[in-house]
């Protein structure tokens, strides 16, 4: 029989070790891309994980490519991520504090359509707002932007429940020392609610910041390189020369590692904000 | 100068079958110290936040000086309140969550800071104000809560039950300080509370409540006394009154069992008159008036009940008994110069002078004049 501090010992190792592998895995990838990155290579594929010689060449390549306008691509997909990200999270914010906090009478109804609805992926509806947007001549940046903060509406529930745990009872004395609804909103709900705007900010820039699917569709009629945002014009990148689709992949793998770079600065800057317990002290404990 | 008419106010709720409040009337005088005191889900905060304007008045009107008030918006009522939970700012200083009200309503800056300094005076919170309501002990954002209340020199203050969340000595020091509080400044006052220690303590005039009816309005000493119903005499006092369900025959009360006591004559008089003899009665006392000197005893010896002591419990000055007299129990208060051990037979006499007699059916208190609603 063994002992409990033992018992207690296995099974903290074999905790560690089971964290440790799954790390590992989930870092690799990475890991690789990172290292690929900088590897210098001009037959294709990368065959080895380390390098076999380091360079740079790979970013100054996508950066000063004329074939392939980079800059424009990130300038397009920024403008598009920080508009929707604003306008999404104003609405998704604004919905989700008015189905917390206001009773009416279509609340209940709406909460069970948006719960079904949300059920179905958005890229369903891509022909048909393929050709909505045509037939308002809106394939182009902003019938993107139109596209990410059409959904906004919907993504409220995790802000709901958020909003959900801040006692009425705050707004009720805020009510009672003389606010208006807008002025609860306003100086009330909002600055408490900082953890959960910053979160909605974050999703709202990563995913226009990241899809491919809409933006391939909405901006790929246009035929001009200059218009697309970064993941189509690097799908286009490897894609549009086929056969030689290999010369760029380094380049390719490059421009990834660039992507991931606003939003691990993003995430950095905004995480201090994610404070947990910002209602302690307003209640009772 | 501020009066509030509570002119035969219902509340029923969408989602409720039954009224949570049923024909609630009241008028209360200007600098008045109203309790509101029940059990939980007697529809004591309903009525208050419907004074409030935080529940809508499904029937009757609410007036303050004459004014009609159903339509009116919480901010423009002209109240302050204190929740039970508190709901300070928790975003804001100890200042600001005082000054905010004041800021919404434009007041002056010097005006503002002038009004919370003399708050956080008069409630000790001068060292905090900077603070904000997590570094702050319970008792201080209690105080917080008042200080929010007092700033805005309203002349009504409603408090939800906002000593329920302190701790038993902080909860006696907070209503002393509240009583001070409405000594000096004098506000209209409406506190609720299902504690009826507050509400002996607090109160100018006493609204008992049970689901949803008021069962007696009057001064604390009124409802203690002279309890209108079963309801208000059990709930009133600490510990409850007993009750025995006797029989009333010739003069005397009895169980069937171990109890007998003789009925002094007034009232039996009137337990006569109004055509009891014979017939099945309540019979209520309240633990202070059952006694186990001797000098009790023998002067009474037809209120003696024998009795064996089940627990008994040493308060400091006085004990508490709980006792068995056949199937009956019932509580005690005596001297604790007598102390009983568990198990002790004793003999306990009943100041039957001081009981209450209840119809069994109505729960009604028997009485030669039958106690008004409003004392």
């Amino acid at each position: 029989m063994t002992s409990y501090h033992a018992q207690r010992r296995a099974s903290l190792i074999a905790r560690y070790v089971l964290l440790a592998l799954l790390a590992a895995l989930w870092l690799f990838p990475i890991v690789w891309i990172v290292l690929a990155s900088f590897s210098y290579n001009d037959t294709g594929f990368v065959s080895t994980i380390w390098p076999k010689q380091f360079t740079l060449s790979n970013y100054t390549g996508i950066f000063t490519s004329t074939q392939f306008p980079f800059v424009y691509w990130i300038r397009n997909t920024l403008f598009v991520s920080l508009v929707s990200m604003v306008l999404s999270t104003f609405v998704t914010i604004s919905v989700a504090y008015a189905l917390s906090r206001l009773r009416f009478r279509f609340r209940k109804p709406y909460l069970q359509i948006a719960l079904v609805l949300g059920m179905f992926p958005g890229f369903m509806s891509m022909i048909a707002l393929y050709y909505i947007l045509k037939s308002f001549n809106m394939l182009n940046l902003g019938g993107l932007i139109l596209v990410y903060v059409g959904g906004a509406g919907l993504g409220f529930y995790i802000a709901k429940g958020f909003f959900d745990t801040i006692p009425r009872s705050i707004d009720e004395a805020a009510e009672i020392d003389g606010a208006s609804r807008w002025q609860v909103f306003l100086h009330i709900g909002l600055p408490m609610s900082k953890p959960i705007i910053v979160y909605t900010a974050l999703t709202a820039f990563i995913a226009p910041w990241t899809d491919f699917i809409f933006s391939g569709i909405i901006l790929s009629s246009s035929g001009n390189a200059k218009t697309y945002t970064i993941a189509y014009g690097l799908y286009n990148m490897v894609h549009a020369t086929k056969g030689t689709s290999t010369t760029y992949f380094t380049w390719f793998i490059a421009g990834c590692v660039v992507i991931a770079v606003p939003i691990t600065i993003l995430f950095i800057i905004m995480q201090k904000f994610y404070v947990n317990g910002i209602t302690a002290g307003a209640d009772k404990g | 100068m501020v009066e509030i008419d509570l002119d035969h106010l219902y509340k029923k709720y969408d989602d409720g079958e039954d009224y949570s409040v049923v024909d609630f009337d009241l008028h209360i005088k200007d600098k008045e110290f109203i309790v509101f005191v029940g059990p939980s889900g007697c529809g004591k905060s309903t009525t208050l936040r419907m004074i409030a304007g935080l529940e809508d008045i499904t029937k009757g009107e609410l007036k303050i000086d004459d004014k009609v008030m159903n339509d009116v918006a919480p901010k423009d009522r002209n109240i302050a309140m204190v929740f039970q939970n508190y709901a300070l700012y928790p975003h804001m200083s100890v200042y600001d969550n005082m000054a905010f009200g004041l800021k919404l309503r434009h007041y002056k800056k010097e005006d503002i800071d002038e009004r919370v300094q003399n708050a956080a005076e008069i409630l000790g919170l001068k060292p905090f104000l900077d603070r904000k309501p997590a570094a702050l002990s319970g008792g201080q954002r209690q105080r917080v809560a008042l200080g929010r209340a007092i700033v805005r020199d309203a002349p009504i203050f409603l408090m939800d039950e906002p000593l329920s969340n302190l701790d038993a000595k902080l909860r006696v020091s907070m209503r002393a300080e509240i009583a001070k509080l409405h000594q000096r400044l004098n506000t209209t006052t409406i506190y609720v509370t299902h504690d009826q220690t507050e509400a002996m303590t607090m109160a100018d005039r006493v609204v008992v409540m049970s689901v949803g009816h008021v069962q007696q309005i009057g001064t604390p000493a009124e409802v203690y006394q002279n309890p209108r119903n079963q309801f208000v005499a059990g709930f009133i006092g600490s510990p409850a009154m007993n009750f025995f369900n006797m029989t009333y025959q010739d003069g005397f009360v009895s169980d069937g069992q171990s109890i007998r006591l003789k009925v002094p004559e007034g009232r039996a008089k009137i337990l006569d008159d109004q055509g009891y003899n014979g017939k099945e009665v309540v019979f209520g006392i309240r633990p202070e008036d059952i006694h186990s000197e001797e000098a009790f005893l023998e002067t009474w010896p037809d209120a003696v009940i024998s009795s064996t002591v089940s627990v008994s419990e040493l308060l400091g000055a006085t004990e508490q008994l709980y006792l068995k007299a056949d199937d009956t129990e019932y509580v005690a208060n005596v001297n604790a110069r007598d102390f009983h051990n568990p198990g002790d037979h004793v003999k306990m006499g009943f100041d039957v002078n001081k009981a209450h007699f209840f119809d069994k059916d109505t729960t009604m208190a028997i009485v030669a004049k039958p106690i008004p609603l409003e004392g």
